[in-house]
């Protein structure tokens, strides 16, 4: 079907402000009286807190509160599990918890007074390895985990906080049944999200007694509802105002230093202000899971998969409190049985408390993990049946009617078309253009993310519509998708549309962004909305009886009996699993033998998509999590000894930059059966798990070198290259 | 966002001028061109002077000027004007490759080169916050007295992180100083010391006012740097060489390693073994295993030392194949990153 504005290359309507600076984002938020929060951090892994001294902090001038856990209430915070003390309380657990609290006039004279709290510890034994966590007679983070709120009951040893597991079939009988069993360990790395806006907020408690929040938060409605827990406050007592959020990948989901900045104002009688600097942010953010994953496969003689025992173990760090998932693990876990019909499959995930960070979740939690292991094992086994690794992957590859590991169906599944199309896009079976070159081959695929959101519609008496909407544009676009979608089922013009953002005063919930849902939920509730006033807008025409009359017309005719024209619609989309998004991915590295470096001189993307509502949104979300991938890949590390992180800066924590990006095709396979607006599908999550593995591979195929752990660093590949000479 | 801590900014017109404030002001005042450096380093309470020296509002100290001694370089020319230059980009690309891999375009067209030739020493214990420090222990570069990566040092071995500093120093620069007591002129390696801590080897009033560098006539230039991006980040080596060629034997010849010492770390005895002779593959394998010998990377930066160390002889091999015209058998790229 051909629309008007679905499917047009539209750039960015508030780009012009987000580089301008003329953007408000929550740290740009000022009110009369607003005073500056900061919280001082512990310098140890895990201690107790023997005293703390806050007299000087106090006495400085500009000083107007300052906060520890005895002046707080006995509350634990998390956003499915709930482990984790405001401030801490007798004890810290990782460093960079918090400990104290300060408010003060401006943000120097706050920093100052953290300089004079002074508080004495004693070290206890602290374990930083996720192995090791789980020994006998390791030292415990948390006495009794099973006994906070939300914690699953399946606890093989203290230091475990969720099992999650997947089983298809026997996997015992299915390895029995294989001709030959492979079995590989990988790790991965720490990995900070990368947003370039840090957590920041601003809580003020109004005249009528409202607390009044201002976030860098991608859920509005599941924030008021984890602060009125944590503040032990009526939900209604609570209103989060919608800002623009400076990036999130999934990392700004919780509560953070709002609760401290709501006992601020309480204290100091003045709306606080509390923005993390960056590298508290690398220290006391919310990062990515680093991950052990053991990988075994039992195939048959004719490279059929049989079997799978995935075993991941997933360092948390030092509370649960991060993870939002009911299961308190990551879904992504599931991502073990990779593209593959497995017949017995067992997943089993980990994940385990030690004195680090505590981790949280980021853009496709847990996939791009689970999909390096396992599509590195995919190519290390093809390369023992000396198989193509392409080839190897057509075997097995997932078909209609297949049941994923979570127990879904499968439907309208395009595996095998999205492989073929990236291996022709990149040459694949063409020779390399010179030797150190090599080519790799990776897949995943992922669901259309669920959830539920609320949209209102409103002619206006000019003629233009409003959408009205509480769900947060966390700098992908999806405010420009949902204004073309009400533009196309309204037959306007996109610049006669316009975004009004809600507040949680507005609606009565939104599931907020996450899991590759917003353009489906929050596209469909505006999709139905428009549908509902557009019924309205014909149904008033005929009233007048005059079918040409304009817009501006039909809504001055009903103002003038006292109405407005204006519809609702709360979509709530179901757990569907039938349709998910394939992508597959190659790469073509040069490895720098005398270096060991390697240069990504080419890559391919090619994804099963749906309708594209946006192809320059769209692109960027190819683009953006292929970056993320790339990043993963080769260098973003946060180094950790003894839970002490170095890498505290953007100059040491190594995000990709431009000249470190490939040239890239990519190839878009449309098909419009996905379930959100005129047929789409997502996008946000399906480029980025692909990416190591793919590279992982192509190392291997250009030097011999498999890296197991990543990221893959040129002084990994050299020394693997040494290694290989002194063997031969 | 780390904040700045208060200070007083003064803005001198002349260079003279300038240094008289820093004399004035003494142990309190510090330089600052581009502030690259300089502003970072003190919001991690790096450097906490009370008194800054601006040198931005000062003429005289930029531009790049030919003549027949060769050219001048004002210091307080940006890194963009260096690279842009059409002179310096043919008389000696190396100086013109090195400026323009410092970081990033951005802190290019804001860093100057005086700056770069005088920018901190680096290591992974002291480029961090006033916190970080503070939990691990202070070090002796600031605020303590011992030294973390070589604990029993008594001396300081932070890097010496210029890209432009060893290029200088193999083309055979010379640096006019001004001083609240008068001028000098010296070479590039008077101006260092190998110590972390008192890196530079001049006054601290002293205004680093031009680099001189001497006619062409004949040298050929290259440099090669490692970091682990493709921009953005200091050089966790650099390798400049540059050789003045008669036909395919080497005249004379100077090797200088950035990043593996407190200060550019001239490669002699390696450089020696150049004069005289035609070069071929065996030679540059010869002279690259005799310039990575004095290299004695410590575990202060990106990438681990082991590799460091390896990677001085793949570079300055590189680095010699580049001068000489000899393509070297893979990636011989002007920068590996
Ligand atoms: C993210 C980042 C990446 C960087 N990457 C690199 C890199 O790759 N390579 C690299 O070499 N540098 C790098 N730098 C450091 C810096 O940007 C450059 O060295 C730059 O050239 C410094 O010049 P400036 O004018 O900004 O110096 P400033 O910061 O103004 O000064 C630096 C030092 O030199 C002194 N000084 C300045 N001018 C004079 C003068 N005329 N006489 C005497 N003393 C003087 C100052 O007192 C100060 O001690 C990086 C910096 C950042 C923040
Ligand atoms: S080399 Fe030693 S003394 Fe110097 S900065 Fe590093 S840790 Fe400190």
């Amino acid at each position: 079907m051909a629309h008007r504005i679905v499917g047009k290359p539209i750039g960015r309507l508030d780009g012009i402000e987000k580089v301008s600076g003329e953007a408000r984002y929550s740290g740009d938020v000022m009110l009369p009286g607003l005073v500056w929060g900061k919280a001082l951090r512990s310098p140890l892994p895990h201690a107790r807190i023997l005293r703390i001294d806050t007299s000087k902090a106090k006495a400085l001038a500009g000083v107007l509160a300052v906060l520890t856990a005895r002046d707080l209430p006995d509350i634990l915070v998390g956003r499915r599990m709930f482990d984790m003390p405001l401030l801490a309380r007798d004890r810290v657990r990782f460093i960079g918890e918090r400990v104290a609290v300060v408010a003060a006039l401006d943000p120097d004279i706050a920093e100052e007074a953290l300089a004079l709290i002074d508080v004495e510890y004693e070290d206890l034994p602290a374990v930083f390895d996720p192995v090791e966590a789980i020994k006998d007679g390791a030292p415990i983070l948390h006495e009794n985990p099973g006994a906070y709120d939300g914690a699953p009951s399946e606890r093989p040893h203290p230091n475990v906080q969720s099992v999650l597991r997947f089983k298809l079939g026997d996997v015992e009988a299915g390895f029995r049944a294989s001709d030959r069993v492979f079995e590989h360990t990988f790790r991965t790395q720490l990995d900070h999200q990368g947003y370039l806006e840090p957590h920041a907020g601003v809580v003020g408690i109004d005249e009528d007694g409202r607390v009044q929040v201002w976030a860098s938060n991608k859920m509005p409605f599941r924030l008021k509802e984890l602060l009125s827990q944590a503040l032990q406050l009526p939900p209604a007592q609570i209103r989060v105002n919608l800002t623009p959020i400076g990036g999130d990948f999934g990392g700004k989901g919780s509560v953070m230093d709002l609760p401290l900045a709501y006992h601020l104002a309480r204290a100091t009688g003045r709306p606080v202000k509390m923005v993390m600097r960056y590298t508290e942010e690398l220290m006391a953010g919310n990062p990515r899971h680093p991950a052990v994953i053991t990988m075994r496969t039992g195939v048959s003689k004719d490279g059929r998969i049989v079997a799978r025992r995935v075993k991941a173990l997933f360092n948390s760090g030092a509370y649960a409190a991060f993870k939002p998932a009911p299961s308190v693990n990551l879904g992504g876990t599931g991502m073990g049985a990779g593209v593959y019909r497995i017949s017995h499959l067992l997943i089993e995930a980990f994940c385990v408390y030690s004195n680090n960070i505590p981790c949280g979740h980021a853009r496709s939690p847990g996939e791009p993990q689970m999909v390096f292991a396992g599509e590195s094992h995919m190519d290390m086994i093809a390369r023992e049946l000396s198989l193509d690794p392409a080839e190897f992957r057509r075997r097995n590859l997932l078909r209609d009617g297949d049941l994923l590991a979570n127990g879904h169906h499968l439907e309208h599944v395009r595996a095998s078309e999205t492989l073929e199309a990236a291996l022709k896009a990149s040459h694949w079976s063409e020779p390399k253009p010179g030797p150190w070159i090599g080519r790799g081959a990776a897949m995943t695929h992922r669901h259309i993310g669920v959830g539920f959101t609320n949209a209102r519609v409103r002619l206006e008496s000019d003629g233009t519509v409003t959408l009205l909407i509480a769900l947060p544009d966390t700098g992908t676009g999806a405010h420009l998708v949902l204004r073309q979608v009400v533009a196309e089922v309204l037959g306007l013009p996109l610049d006669e549309v316009e975004i009004e953002i809600a507040t949680t005063d507005d609606f009565t919930t939104d599931s907020g962004v996450g899991g590759s849902r917003v353009t489906h939920t929050g596209g469909r509730a505006a999709y139905h909305a428009a549908e509902k006033l557009k019924e309205q807008i014909q149904a008033e025409a005929a009233k007048l009886g005059e079918p040409a009359s304009s817009l501006s017309a039909i809504a001055q005719a009903a103002a003038r009996e006292g109405r407005t024209l204006e519809a609702s619609h709360f979509y709530d989309a179901k757990a569907h699993g039938a349709v998910t998004s394939f992508t597959a991915q190659v790469a073509e590295v040069a490895v720098d033998p005398a270096t060991g470096q390697v240069t990504v001189r080419h890559f391919t993307t090619a994804h099963d998509v749906g309708t594209i509502i946006n192809p320059i949104g769209h692109q960027g979300q190819i683009e953006g999590g292929l970056i993320q991938g790339l990043g993963f890949a080769l260098m973003e590390e946060m180094k950790t000894e003894d839970g002490q992180i170095s890498t505290l800066s953007l100059g040491d924590f190594k995000l990709p930059t431009i000249q470190d990006i490939p040239p890239l095709t990519t190839v878009l396979l449309e098909d419009a059966v996905g379930p959100g607006p005129f047929n789409a599908k997502a996008i946000g999550e399906g480029s980025i798990s692909a990416v190591a593995p793919a590279i992982a591979n192509a190392v291997a195929d250009a030097c011999g070198v498999r890296i197991l752990d990543l990221p893959i660093t040129a002084e990994k590949v050299y020394f693997g290259l040494k290694d290989t000479e002194r063997r031969s | 966002m780390i904040r700045l801590p208060p200070f007083t900014y003064l803005a001198p017109g002349t260079v003279d001028a300038a240094a008289r404030l820093m004399a004035e002001h003494g142990r309190d005042a510090m330089l600052v061109a581009g502030g690259t450096d300089l502003y970072p380093n003190m919001k991690r309470r790096q450097f906490e002077p009370k008194v800054l020296v601006g040198l931005r509002g000062i003429r005289e100290l930029r531009g790049v000027r030919g003549s027949a001694s060769g050219w001048t370089i004002g210091a307080a020319t940006t890194l963009s004007a260096v690279t842009a230059h059409p002179g310096i980009a043919r008389d000696f690309p190396a100086l013109a490759t090195a400026a323009g891999l410092v970081s990033s375009p951005q802190l290019q067209n804001m860093g100057t080169i005086g700056g770069n030739v005088c920018v901190d020493t680096r290591c992974n214990y002291y480029n961090q916050s006033y916190e970080w420090r503070k939990a691990i222990g202070f070090c002796m570069k600031k605020d303590g007295d011992i030294c973390l990566v070589a604990p029993g040092s008594s001396r300081c071995w932070a890097v010496s992180s210029s890209d432009t500093a060893p290029v200088l120093w193999a083309l055979g620069a010379r640096v006019r100083l001004i001083g609240a007591g008068g001028e000098r002129t010296v070479p590039m390696p008077a101006l260092y010391r190998d110590d972390g801590i008192e890196y530079l080897a001049k006054r601290p009033d002293e205004v680093v006012a031009d680099i001189l560098l001497p006619p062409a006539e004949g040298w050929r230039s290259a440099y090669l740097k490692l970091r682990r991006r493709g921009s953005f980040d200091f050089p966790v080596l650099g390798v400049a060489v540059a050789a003045r060629m008669d036909g395919d034997i080497v005249r004379d010849a100077r090797i200088v390693l950035g990043a593996v010492a407190s200060l550019p770390r001239p490669a002699e005895r390696a450089a020696a073994a150049l004069v005289g002779q035609r070069v071929t593959r065996e030679l540059i394998a010869r002279v690259a295993d005799l310039a990575a010998g004095p290299a004695k990377p410590l575990d202060n930066t990106d990438f681990t030392h082991p590799y460091r160390k390896k990677m001085t002889r793949v570079f300055v091999a590189r680095a010699l194949a580049a001068v000489a015209g000899l393509q070297n058998g893979s990636a011989a790229s002007e920068e590996v990153a």
